[in-house]
């Protein structure tokens, strides 16, 4: 049924690796490809495909959609839809013991894939209760650094043998070899990929893929991890403690060795900053603008995240450079209009730099998709007031901006903001990280909540392309190709 | 081939006593009894679709609920279903509070976990795979 797992020659692979629906993505998603090379350094074959991508599309091509959708989301289902999603389980289970494996890799993007991972596991383990389960990704935890009930349950339910945390490229590894009680296998603490580590990581390989099925021509690349920044409301930078980069060459390498392969020329970045390290992002893009101005009909466009910085002499330069690299759609965490709560953060580059910055992304046509926090803690009627009228006098940027004002602060565990909640005045008032009030200013989630909503309907009654959606990367991937 | 409709149903009980004397609960499913281990467990394997009798008895109206002058009860033997999985899968506290249903000795129909009477509670199981049975009861 499904043509990824499909196994007419009976061939035998050792490990399974899979994408489990639903992240709603129609371009390629990664880790399988990122694992495959792992797998196979170990001595094991190893089949590493996107189902996902099959089953978006079965789903968003069936009569019963919107039924379907629920069940990755609540577990839903009706009379109608329970016999057709126990075939689909069936029959995902069938293809993958088909191919005789001894572990199968469940890869869980996001928390959507929790339900699906859970019951592919059973059907799976039905079939073949000697078959190893191992899961990991995002979407296994609540939270970046968790933890997670969800898995535990599983674990204890033993429908899962082992999870792993963070990125898995050195655990697999270890417990492919026998080493199961390595960082990160069945534990919350594991160990980041130094920067040789992450350097000498072999390419993602993209074999098992087929790349006529996806609606978006893009490959996912990945060229550092963490972040130079250390923004007091970020638990990104809480997984991934050290700012770890590959160089221009290695990454310029990959993207002409894939886009060789698979005859593709757009690349997304997946990683939460591309230009980090300043030095190796301006020979990259050096690099590109030279590919593309010596193959005219083969140029790369990429896209990704991107942190602004105050003014510099060759600010104006790397723009023309950007430009001349392909750059489709950056996006940048601006996190907050006024410039006294951006210092706050942790973001310390002027309103004079950002008006320099969209005045050159203007100029070069270079969509930047902007990320916004309302209701920072110290955050004030004032400051929203200022917001609105920032908005006003910036109207000439609106055709290259996509602003996103997300759903309000929210207080994530192991956060600065999480670690010096009472010096800040602020409380706790329920589990969700949005639940917060700070009794000094009055802040509080009803307020926060009006101020977002005051200044989306003000951005789009002033023009400003807005977006509701609250998943960074989605946002990216949607404007891909458009 | 693999059934999808086979599985292992366990029952998890607790059970209230007074000076040693405490109910009794069996399960009766396709003619067979199944009784209780020494940890209060009830664990068979049923084929779906199917329904499972669990029959409460042992307790003496009389002398097995103690109240006080108020009528308050002091002390009382009792069995409460603690948890029921199928193919180790939980059914959620809502099944288990409100779908359950004592029909008692004394002719009410009682709709708890918590079993203070003899009787028998029926539960249907009617759906023809885990996957199917397990989402319906949970919903």
């Amino acid at each position: 049924m499904w043509k990824c797992l499909n196994n007419p020659n009976n061939e035998i692979r050792d490990v399974v690796i899979v994408t489990v629906p639903w992240t709603d993505s129609s371009m390629p998603l990664m880790a399988p490809a990122v694992l495959r090379p792992v797998v196979e350094k170990t001595g094991h074959s190893c089949l590493a495909i996107d189902l996902n991508v099959e089953i978006y599309h079965w789903t968003r091509h069936h009569a019963d959609q919107q039924d379907l959708i629920r069940f990755f989301f609540d577990e839903y289902i009706s009379t109608k839809t329970g016999p057709i999603l126990h075939q689909m389980l069936l029959s995902i289970a069938q293809g993958i013991v088909s191919w005789q494996p001894k572990y199968v890799g469940l890869s869980l993007f996001s928390y959507v894939c929790q339900h699906s991972a859970k019951w592919i596991a059973y059907y799976i383990k039905k079939l073949n209760p000697d078959i190893k389960i191992l899961v990991g990704g995002p979407g296994c935890l609540a939270t970046f650094t968790g933890p997670s009930e969800y898995i535990n349950n599983m674990l204890n339910q033993k429908l899962f043998d082992y999870h792993i945390r963070g990125d898995a490229e050195h655990s697999l590894y270890e417990l492919l070899t026998g080493n199961v009680t390595f960082h990160g296998i069945n534990s919350l603490k594991w160990k980041e990929l130094d920067q040789d580590e992450l350097r000498a990581l072999p390419m993602p390989n993209y074999s098992d893929y087929d790349f006529e099925i996806y609606d978006k021509k893009a490959l996912p690349i990945i060229g550092s991890r963490g972040c130079v920044r250390q923004c007091k409301f970020c638990d990104y930078i809480a997984n991934w403690k050290k700012f770890q980069w590959r160089t221009a060459a290695d990454i310029f390498n990959e993207m002409l060795h894939q886009s060789e392969l698979y005859n593709i020329n757009t690349f997304k970045f997946q990683d939460s900053l591309t230009n980090g390290n300043q030095k190796e992002f301006r020979r990259l893009i050096e690099l590109l603008a030279e590919h593309n101005i010596n193959n005219p009909g083969n140029q790369f466009t990429w896209s990704g995240y991107y942190i602004f910085r105050d003014i510099t002499a060759s600010s104006e330069s790397d723009w023309e450079l950007i430009h001349a690299s392909g750059a489709t759609t950056l996006m940048v965490g601006i996190e907050n209009i006024n410039e006294h709560i951006r210092f706050d953060i942790g973001k310390k580059f002027t309103n004079e730099s950002i008006d320099f910055h969209f005045e050159q992304a203007k100029k070069y046509n270079i969509l930047l998709a902007i990320l916004n926090i309302v209701g920072y803690v110290n955050e004030v009627e004032a400051d929203i007031d200022a917001i609105k009228q920032w908005l006003r006098d910036h109207v000439q940027y609106k055709d290259i901006l996509l602003l996103q004002w997300g759903a309000t602060l929210g207080i994530f565990p192991n956060t600065y903001l999480s670690e010096h909640k009472e010096e800040l005045g602020i409380k706790m008032i329920g589990n969700q990280p949005s639940l917060w009030v700070n009794e000094g200013t009055g802040s509080n989630p009803a307020l926060r909540a009006r101020w977002a909503k005051e200044i989306q309907t003000l951005s789009k009654e002033l023009g400003y392309a807005v977006t509701e959606n609250l998943d960074n990367h989605f946002i990216l991937e949607t404007l891909i190709n458009d | 081939m693999t059934n999808f409709n086979k599985c292992n149903i366990k029952f998890k009980f607790e059970f209230g006593s007074i000076e040693q004397r405490s109910m009794n609960i069996t399960a009766m499913c396709n003619n067979k009894c199944y009784t209780v281990d020494k940890s209060g467990v009830i664990e068979f394997g049923i084929v779906l679709p199917t329904t499972i009798i669990l029959n409460v008895s042992g307790k003496n109206y009389n002398t097995d609920t103690i109240v006080d002058a108020d009528g308050n009860i002091l002390q009382d033997i009792f069995v409460k279903i603690d948890s029921i999985t199928i193919d180790n899968f939980p059914l959620n506290k809502l099944f288990l509070h409100q779908r359950i249903t004592l029909s008692t000795d004394t002719d009410q129909n009682i709709t708890s976990s918590y079993f203070g009477f003899n009787g028998t509670a029926a539960i249907e199981l009617k759906e023809n795979t885990v996957f199917a049975q397990l989402l319906s009861m949970n919903s």
